[in-house]
């Protein structure tokens, strides 16, 4: 029986594989960074966890730009596609056609990605456009040179050390 | 025993009633089935009968009538804790059941039962929040009740290292709430089980 999620993503028809129990802790901007300890959430404002000033038109809060701002302090760089690419990890990011924030996602090893489905579970899809949604936007994709740990950058490590 | 099932859609509750806490139970949009003597002799919150839900409807319209006229004597007859925890018990379940799914706070926030719980205004929410939130807590994970908090109450006592983690944002609400006023340790805060209608 298809899941309720499932309706929000008219492409993925069930193709996809269950990573994860359904969990409220984090959501896909965390979770496709390597962070499954903190919701990130530009608003209300110093509420959930935001690495970045928030911009002075507020309604610009959950632009995509504003998304990629973010993941560029976990040393995140804008790049031109999702292709797999030795040495580098890969997440792509999901705007609506207004160009507001829906969705990230983070490249597996093997070229497959991998989800955090907003307050539900994690799964694993063979190809970014699966987690399309009903009013897609542009996909944006950036690359970090791959770390060993576990894909986490330090500041990372430091906040769950203090969880 | 006299029993009869009433199917909530089909009844023009708010001209018949024009009480807002009805609002509530139309926020469930499920069906009930209740007792007549219940609902005429005693108050309905506040008894030890669970609501039993069923499917059916009512052809006898002055049974019907004589129905809700008991209902809303049951709840003029509520304390406040006890209206607005039947208020708000009804929007949480909706938005619980039918918020569309989401990884942004401002999408979970906008779904319509989740404004009507900001509506109801920081005296008679906050502290229904809090309570909720310290059950979720107690049971498993909060849920996002950090927006409306926020929105109600225009503070933020969750300390910059803890944003983001839901567990501890719960606590330092809570925490707060303690503060307050808004509940107690013992988390009776004046509001009602679910369950039970039964005070806290």
């Amino acid at each position: 029986m298809p899941k309720a999620w499932e309706a929000q993503f008219p492409q993925l028809q069930g193709r996809y594989t269950k990573s994860s129990e359904v969990t409220k802790t984090y959501n896909c901007a965390a979770f496709a960074v390597g962070d499954d300890q903190n919701w990130w959430d530009p608003l209300p404002p110093k509420t959930y966890y935001w690495p970045i000033q928030l911009p002075p038109n507020i309604s610009e809060a959950y632009a995509v730009a504003s998304y990629i701002r973010a993941f560029e302090t976990r040393g995140f760089r804008t790049c031109s596609d999702g292709s797999l690419e030795a040495g580098f990890e890969k997440i792509a990011i999901y705007g609506n056609r207004w160009g507001y924030f829906e969705h990230a996602a983070r490249q597996l090893p093997d070229g497959r990605w991998i989800s955090k489905i907003a307050e539900d579970e994690d799964i694993t899809h063979d190809t970014v456009d699966l987690l399309l949604g009903e009013q897609p936007g542009d996909i944006s994709y950036m690359a970090r040179p791959k770390v060993n740990d576990d894909n986490a950058p330090p500041d990372d490590r430091e906040r769950k050390e203090e969880a | 025993m006299q029993y009869t099932t009433v199917q909530m859609a089909e009844i023009q509750i708010t001209a018949a009633t024009g009480v807002a806490a009805l609002q509530g139970i139309w926020e469930r949009q499920e069906q009930y089935v209740i007792t007549i003597d219940e609902l005429i002799n005693e108050p309905l919150i506040g008894t030890t009968s669970p609501w039993s839900v069923h499917v059916g409807t009512v052809d006898d319209l002055d049974l019907v009538k004589e129905l809700f006229n008991a209902l809303e004597r049951s709840i003029r007859a509520m304390e406040k804790e006890q209206y607005d925890w039947f208020e708000f018990s009804g929007y949480r379940d909706n938005w619980k059941a039918n918020r569309p799914r989401s990884s942004r706070a401002d999408q979970l926030a906008s779904y319509p039962a989740y404004q009507r719980i900001i509506g109801m205004g920081p005296e008679r929410a906050v502290y229904c929040i809090l309570q909720q939130m310290r059950d979720e807590l107690r049971t498993g994970e909060p849920d996002h009740w950090f927006w409306a908090l926020w929105a109600l109450t225009g503070e933020n006592p969750v300390p910059e290292e803890n944003q983001g983690n839901i567990f501890r944002m719960a606590e330092a609400w809570i925490s707060w709430g303690e503060r307050e006023g808004y509940i107690d340790a013992e988390g009776v805060g004046g509001t009602v089980s679910a369950a039970t209608g039964s005070i806290h």
